[in-house]
């Protein structure tokens, strides 16, 4: 068991400064932390649009900034009442919510959805590769493929907790630059929270694209199946949503959608972003031991395999 | 311990097609044992599953006296240096030495010693910080080499290990093994016998799955008596049918690819007495000949085993 340990700590070390020298994994993390900034430089902007219109109405003195308005109207019963229909009057979560700066709920929003995409496209060709061009007859002699797969899971996991924290530390420098009445310290706090969140909520999907990684030993096949697999995750929370919403009845096939949710990462992000601590905390365990479950299915499915 | 590997009855089967088929062998611990068989006898296949990277369909495996190979057991002291395998690209010489040399159970020190040693050996020492995508062909068949003398292996199976090496690198590669003779049991695989012959002290024939013949070198050469006749690049073919009419005592063969005439006595009479009466009549059908050796070679006795 030692050696099992062991051999998961020393994978995924390597893992990580492997990764960090290959291209494709810099480059897919350069253009996520750029698609943050610029998300976050565009949203600031629309702010900045919408104040001056306001202020036009109002006929009060434009400000060079946004910010000053927004910092009013995000504390505003109408900016809640939005809230309360995106969040389908999950009051205790948008009382939560509305004390959180809209610059990083979209960013919260913005980091779940594509971090989980940079994740599926940074890791799911990790184990193929090295399966496809043999180099892991180098290694799985020397370890069992579980324990290999394990530490090539929490390597990518080492890689991906900075990426999403510089990121959040992107757009607080945006946020910074173009805001009125910013709160350095406050939003830092809270950009910084839901970037961990955020990397929580990407460690299921790592366990999806490790599993998937497994599966071929081919790079390009690997990504189309995880890919896949998040349509498939999409196409499970959408009937999930309809069941939840249109059809209130409990049908059998609303009961089986609803099983099926629970293994899908998204069915506690809400859980992550939610007031209680206690709560968050067992959505970040549920979303590490899925992740660690697709991993083990992955590598089920494989391990009688000849390398 | 007598045998470094016992076989029996070993099968793989692929499909409908057997790699292995029902092969029985031993390896005396302590030797340097070279495998010849053509392309699909089943080296590959047979030195895989030695090393735990196919499985076996059936049959019995005995690797150090300590069972089928397992990782628990097996690991660091069974090594392959397997073929057609490519390492990773981004990583450094000196890095994934040092990771399969801590999978192997060596601690930090031992392994950034022991890649070092390795290294040395194959003369890489001086690329040791070079990523490896930057190293040639034959310095990325040394580099794999190195691995699989890393740290103290009991048992390594070297896989066509010369291909796409230089001269001067062959010659380094064939003392390095030699020089560890008696103390470590190395399977070398090749289809340059000539090189095998070089630094072998056992030898296997395989076809089609099965072994042929399994026996000390000095035996297999020393069967009969041997006359190798060399002749000139630039010499005419001799007429081997009426040599053979004239001797027939001998059994006269004439191998176009290495310009050799063999001539194998297999009753009584001393090579001086054959030389003396074959010389002139081999002279008189024209050819140009360089060398007499005496003895049979690797190539003559696989092609005589092989049919």
């Amino acid at each position: 068991m030692k050696r099992f340990f062991s051999h998961i700590w020393i994978t995924a070390i390597h893992e990580f400064k492997d990764s960090i020298r290959s291209r494709w994994a810099v480059s897919l993390m350069l253009i996520y932390l750029a698609i943050c900034m610029f998300m976050s430089y565009q949203f600031t902007g629309f702010l900045a649009k919408a104040e001056i219109q306001v202020m036009k109405t109002l006929s009060v003195a434009e400000g060079a900034k946004a910010g000053a308005v927004t910092s009013r109207l995000w504390e505003t019963k109408t900016y809640r009442n939005i809230m309360m229909e995106v969040y389908k009057q999950d009051e205790e979560l948008v009382d939560h919510l509305v004390q959180v700066h809209p610059v990083v709920l979209i960013y919260a929003w913005f980091t779940v959805i594509l971090g989980a995409m940079l994740t599926l496209l940074m890791s799911s060709p990790r184990v193929a590769d090295e399966l496809g061009t043999r180099s892991a007859r180098f290694v799985l002699y020397r370890s069992d493929q579980l324990s290999w797969c394990l530490g090539k899971y929490w390597g990518q996991a080492i890689v991906l907790l900075p990426v999403l924290l510089v990121s959040a530390l992107g757009v607080w420098v945006i946020a910074a630059i173009r805001l009125e009445g910013f709160k350095p310290v406050q939003m830092l706090s809270y950009l910084m929270e839901y970037g961990f969140m955020s990397y929580l909520y990407v460690l299921a999907w790592l366990g999806l694209a490790t599993c998937v990684s497994q599966l071929t030993k081919s790079q390009f096949l690997a990504v189309v199946f995880a890919i896949g697999g998040a349509f498939v995750f999409g196409v499970i929370e959408g009937f999930h949503e309809h069941f939840r919403w249109f059809e209130t009845d409990k049908t059998n096939w609303r009961q089986l959608i609803d099983v099926f949710y629970q293994f899908t990462p998204m069915s506690y992000r809400g859980h992550l972003w939610g007031p209680e601590r206690s709560r968050q905390i067992i959505a970040g365990l549920m979303l590490i031991g899925l992740g660690h479950l697709f991993l083990v299915l992955g590598y089920f499915a494989t391990y009688r395999r000849d390398i | 311990m007598k045998y470094a590997l016992e076989i029996q009855g070993l099968v793989k089967k692929y499909g409908k097609f057997n790699a292995l088929n029902g092969l029985n062998m031993t390896i005396p611990a302590g030797s340097i044992f070279g495998l010849v068989g053509a392309n699909g006898a089943g080296k590959t296949t047979f030195m895989s599953i030695c090393s735990g990277l196919v499985k076996p369909t059936t049959g019995r495996i005995d690797i150090l006296e300590r069972g089928p190979f397992d990782i628990d057991v097996h690991s660091g002291l069974v090594t392959i240096l397997p073929q057609d395998s490519g390492l990773p690209h981004y990583t450094k010489v000196e890095a994934i030495l040092q990771y399969y040399g801590r999978l192997a159970g060596l601690s930090s020190r031992e392994a950034l010693r022991a890649s070092h040693a390795a290294l040395d050996a194959v003369n890489l020492y001086d690329r040791r910080k070079s990523l490896i995508r930057s190293l040639s062909h034959g310095m990325l068949r040394r580099l794999t080499v190195a691995q699989a003398f890393l740290g103290d292996p009991q048992l390594i199976f070297l896989d066509e290990p010369m291909s796409g090496l230089d001269p001067r690198e062959v010659y380094n590669l064939r003392e390095f093994i030699r020089s560890h003779r008696g103390k470590k049991t190395i399977v070398v695989s090749s289809h340059i016998l000539s090189e095998l012959q070089q630094f072998c002290d056992h030898v296997a024939f395989m076809k089609t799955g099965r072994l042929m013949e399994q026996a000390p070198l000095d035996d297999i050469l020393s069967r009969g008596l041997t006359l190798r006749y060399q002749l000139s690049p630039s010499s005419p073919d001799p007429n081997v049918e009426k040599l053979s009419q004239n001797f027939q005592a001998y059994r006269i063969e004439f191998h176009s690819s290495n310009r050799q005439l063999i001539l194998t006595a297999d009753g009584a009479g001393t090579a001086a007495d054959i030389n003396k009466l074959f010389i002139p009549a081999l002279l008189n059908t024209g050819v140009r000949l360089d060398q007499v050796l005496l003895g049979s070679d690797l190539e003559t006795e696989y092609l005589e085993a092989s049919g």
